[in-house]
């Protein structure tokens, strides 16, 4: 816990990870954040990279332009196409380390995070959500639905619904779906009486310290749970679950919902009682597709579902582009020409989607409120898996 | 600089607020924080020592989560904190604390006071001119900008339709806004550490008080739950329709236009 | 019970709900068969007497003084002690203003009084007086009662009636030596509006979030032009940077009592509810039905606010043009 130590160490990092750099630029071409931006340096991932590599090099950090580089760190969505382009065909520069270490940094030194994604720290800290929401509110999602409350019951499964599809009363509609599709499977499962925040933007944000917290807190509730598998509904618990917290993987199976009910539904004939007879596009999740490789699953689900026809976004799979709502953003406004999320939206009505599909909660977010913004209701609408499986087996 | 803010204990506005039986505030679980406002008064008084050189100290009355509550300012970067804790302090009003803050400013060399414009569970805003008038300071206040040279401050103070710029001698006495500027983020890291640092926690017998002279002003003799509002209507229809509708009840039913 | 109001006035005009504490304070004077004092301090000030006789003024105390042309802390606070001192009225009542929250503390202070700030209400029930006011975001409201023999009060704009009465009329010069100034106002920097202030209008059209961009805050406008009311933003909005903090309505912005409050695209989260949940009648335009403003509101609207606030504005010309 040597603060100065840890500082000494960051800055270490950044700079012999940063001096892989070969400047070739090619990672900007992938950028989101580059394109849809005015197109400076300082937008695309290596000039994020440069620029905290020379800020700690001319010991900047803490000098009168902190407020910019703060600016240029936490404009990122960490969605993982620059580090696939430079591992392709380029230096393999871990882009996405760097950018964590050096928000942990800036956040460390007071500053970063951007002041409204503070807020959502200090309501992690306190409530166990970014909302500000009691954590006593947690479960109203369910409504009437019956489940088991882990862990004064037991059970194998573990569906772990995560903040978003709690308190987002937008999401509801996923979390229900899911548990109705466990349901329907006869899955032996149960919902944490107290979750909390997984600290997935914890640990995007830069808390070090908070983030162990977050681990710490949800190792209990899991061990105390007795579970073997735990299911998310987003990727980026998901995430966090299999790359952020230690071994535990070798403890718990850890699925995406989409994995999960793929693999449940393989072999079983589902009989579906409705025809859905939409023209959909998947947009893939850049935490489920880019940083975990999971593309087919999805694709699958919704192929399964009779009627379905399935179009393909011209960026799609490793190529997908970004909803923007990653790196922390989806709890701050930052400056775009364009939004990531209204181009997607532009690319699914290219391809005649009339349903666009995802399997996030953030995503689902920022794609329903371009569809808002865009004035687009009447041509496309944003729905979750899930929801489609529900709507289909009129569950 | 030696700058002091004063900080007030309140409960988290994303409570839910409930009485007791006895009609007392229930606070048994309730979050206490850093009152909004003092936060921003805290983060200036920072920022002017980053700029000046010098020290902060933090200094609240009453409370019980002073401990808790100076955590979060010393990880912020304030040097020194002091705690006024003393049972005759149950019922403090704002002459009661002004009272109480001031006696302890008397023993400390200042240059300049800092305090949020109003605290947000009670929005009386009345310790900041108060205590400058015990401390015979001069006060500026509702400041959303503040810069100092030459031991003179100038503030831009807010009124209504407007922005007042103004010059005063320091020591002066301020009560910032919260558009002043942007709270800083301390890790939970730098939180934990500064729980090492040292409290002065001192009794009204400590600064020469007595029980008389910080005896409230005023006492809240009741509580009640505000009337709560009529059930509304939703108007639907066609857009001309709504419109017309609207139109209509607002001219004869709420008489508003 | 002798009541005395400060008169509060800025550049010779005066502030508009002054006129809603001589109301107040003539009424309580009347149940007590007691007199109606004003204390008014400024610069060339005196013709602002008949709007004070106006609303019930028995006796008003007049300094005025070039050097008390910009409103100063110390100096009104002197003038005004001193004739606090010297009256010794039971009840002295503010509004609760930016001038009012810097000069009644300051004066209770000095004089050892009291003070129930930004208060809704006041109940007389024989000699003593208990002042309402909202404590925790407006959630709920506590009855205060003041222990000292001069109790203070500041009132929240746009919460009690008007009513003209006239008083007695007595006009006093009260001199009393000035202090030289400590903070002295540089620059005085005013929106050129046509528009009212925020906390003192009496119809509020307010954007939030739902606008999608800054440019939304034009249709906002417009529709406060056309009904004459003052612009409001959520906290949404003025983060977004669409509105300066100014126009923020909210717990940590304005609080705001106005009589007709229209919130377009605003979702109501508690923090901006508690800034205009006591507006006398609130019309809500929303894409979502459910959004808590919906809930709180006496009108809701679920549609789009750019098919509906055009379309309030071209009907609201034509009632205007017809009367």
């Amino acid at each position: 816990m040597n603060e100065e130590k840890e500082i000494k160490e960051l800055k270490e990092k950044i700079i012999e990870v940063g001096s892989r750099c070969w400047n070739c630029n090619f990672c900007f071409s992938a950028c989101p954040n580059y394109d849809s931006t005015r197109g400076f340096q300082t937008q695309g991932p290596s000039g994020i990279l440069q620029s905290i590599y020379y800020a700690i090099k001319m010991d900047k950090i803490e000098g009168p332009e902190k407020e910019s580089l703060r600016d240029i760190l936490y404009a990122c969505t960490t969605c993982k196409s620059c580090e696939i382009t430079c591992k392709g065909i380029s230096a393999g520069v871990p882009i996405l380390e760097i950018i964590e270490a050096g928000r942990k940094l800036l956040l460390e030194k007071m500053v970063g995070p951007l002041s409204q994604q503070r807020r959502a720290l200090e309501s992690i800290y306190k409530y166990g959500n970014p909302y500000g929401e009691a954590a006593e509110k947690r479960l109203l999602w369910s409504d009437a639905l019956k489940f088991k409350r882990l862990p004064q019951e037991k059970a194998s499964v573990l569906y772990y619904v995560g903040c978003t599809a709690s308190y987002e009363p937008e999401l509801h509609g996923l979390a229900r779906s899911i548990v109705k599709l466990l349901q329907f499977l006869g899955v032996d499962f149960g919902v944490l009486e107290t979750e909390v925040c997984c600290g997935d933007p914890v640990i995007t944000l830069g808390d070090e310290i908070l983030f162990q917290e977050m681990v710490e807190q949800n190792k209990e509730k899991f061990k105390a749970a007795g579970v073997k598998t735990i299911v998310t509904t987003s990727p980026h618990c998901f995430n966090a679950f299999r790359r952020k917290y230690g071994e535990l993987e070798k403890y718990f199976e850890i699925k995406h919902y989409t994995e999960f009910l793929a693999e449940a539904f393989k072999g079983k004939k589902a009989v579906f009682k409705k025809r859905l007879s939409y023209t959909v596009t998947y947009h893939d999740p850049c935490y489920l597709g880019k940083h975990n490789d999971i593309y087919d699953p999805p694709r699958q689900l919704l192929k399964d579902i009779p009627g379905i026809k399935l179009v393909e976004m011209k960026m799609t799979r490793v190529d997908s582009l970004c909803c923007g709502g990653g790196g922390g953003r989806m709890y701050a406004e930052v400056e775009e020409e364009k939004r990531l999320a209204d181009v997607r939206i532009g690319q699914a009505l290219e391809v005649g989607a009339k349903v666009i599909t995802t399997a996030c909660p953030w995503c689902h977010t920022m794609l329903q409120n371009a569809v808002r913004d865009l004035k687009m209701e009447e041509k496309i609408e944003v729905r979750d898996i899930a929801e489609l499986w529900v709507e289909a087996l009129k569950l | 600089m030696k700058i002091v803010v004063c900080i007030k204990q309140t409960f988290d506005t994303e409570a839910q607020i409930a009485l007791t039986e006895g009609g007392r505030i229930d606070d048994h679980s309730v979050l206490f924080i850093v009152n909004p406002c003092d936060e921003h008064a805290l983060e200036e008084g920072i920022r002017l020592k980053e700029k000046k050189g010098g020290q902060v100290t933090v200094v609240t009355a009453g409370g019980q989560t002073a401990p808790k509550v100076f955590q979060h300012c010393l990880a912020m970067g304030a040097d020194h904190a002091i705690w006024v804790n003393d049972p005759n302090l149950n019922g403090a009003d704002s002459h009661s604390y002004a009272v109480v803050l001031s006696r302890v400013l008397q023993s400390l060399e200042y240059d300049l006071v800092l305090c949020g414009r109003e605290s947000i569970d009670d929005k009386s805003s009345q310790v900041p001119a108060r205590l400058a008038e015990l401390l015979d300071l001069p006060q500026v206040n509702l400041v959303s900008a503040l810069s100092v040279d030459k031991g003179k401050a100038q503030a831009t103070r807010d009124i209504e339709g407007g922005t007042e710029i103004i010059e005063v001698a320091l020591p002066a006495v301020f009560s910032v806004q919260k558009g002043i500027n942007e709270v800083r983020y301390p890790s939970l890291r730098r939180v934990m550490q500064a729980a090492k640092m040292p409290i002065k926690t001192l009794s009204l017998v400590d600064i020469g008080l007595t029980a008389k002279e910080v005896v409230p002003f005023s006492v809240i003799e009741k509580y009640v739950l505000p009337k709560p509002r009529k059930e509304g209507k939703v108007l639907s229809g066609d857009l001309p329709e709504v419109i017309s509708q609207l139109i209509k009840h607002l001219q004869e039913d709420a008489k508003v236009i | 019970m002798l009541i005395m109001v400060f008169a509060e006035q800025r550049q010779g005009k005066l502030r508009k709900s002054v006129a809603e504490a001589l109301s107040q304070g003539r009424r309580m004077a009347d149940t007590s068969h007691d007199r109606l004092f004003v204390s008014l301090i400024g610069s060339g000030i005196t013709g602002l007497t008949k709007e004070l006789i106006k609303y019930g003024a028995d006796e008003i105390f007049f300094t005025d003084d070039k050097d008390l042309s910009l409103y100063d802390t110390e100096r009104y606070a002197s003038i005004l002690a001193a004739a606090v001192r010297e009256i010794q009225p039971n009840i002295v009542l503010f509004t609760h203003s930016a001038m009012g929250k810097d000069l009644a503390p300051r004066v209770a202070e000095r004089i050892g009084a009291g003070l129930a700030s930004d208060c809704i209400g006041m109940e007389v029930t024989g000699e003593e007086v208990y002042f309402v006011r909202p404590m925790y975001s407006g959630k709920i409201l506590a009855k205060v009662r003041i222990t000292t023999t001069i109790k203070m009060a500041s009132l929240r704009p746009n919460n009690f009636p008007v009513e003209e009465k006239n008083g007695q009329g007595q006009i006093k010069e009260f001199k009393v030596d000035i202090p030289a100034p400590r903070a002295q106002v540089q620059k005085v920097n005013l929106q050129d509006t046509a528009r009212p202030e925020l906390t003192e209008a009496e119809i509020i059209v307010s954007g939030g979030r739902g606008l999608g961009n800054a440019d939304g805050f034009q249709v906002v406008a417009q529709l406060a032009d056309v009904i004459g009311a003052a612009v409001g933003a959520s906290r949404a909005a003025v983060d977004a940077g669409w509105q300066t903090n100014q126009h923020q309505v909210g717990l940590t912005g304005k609080i705001v009592t106005p009589k007709l409050y229209v919130a377009c695209g605003i979702s109501g989260a508690i923090q901006h509810l508690a800034g205009m949940g006591s507006s006398r009648c609130i019309v809500a335009v929303n894409k979502d039905a459910n959004a808590n403003i919906m809930k709180v509101a006496d009108f809701a609207i679920e549609a789009d606010l750019y098919s509906v606030i055009p379309e309030l504005i071209k009907k609201m010309v034509e009632v205007k043009n017809k009367s």
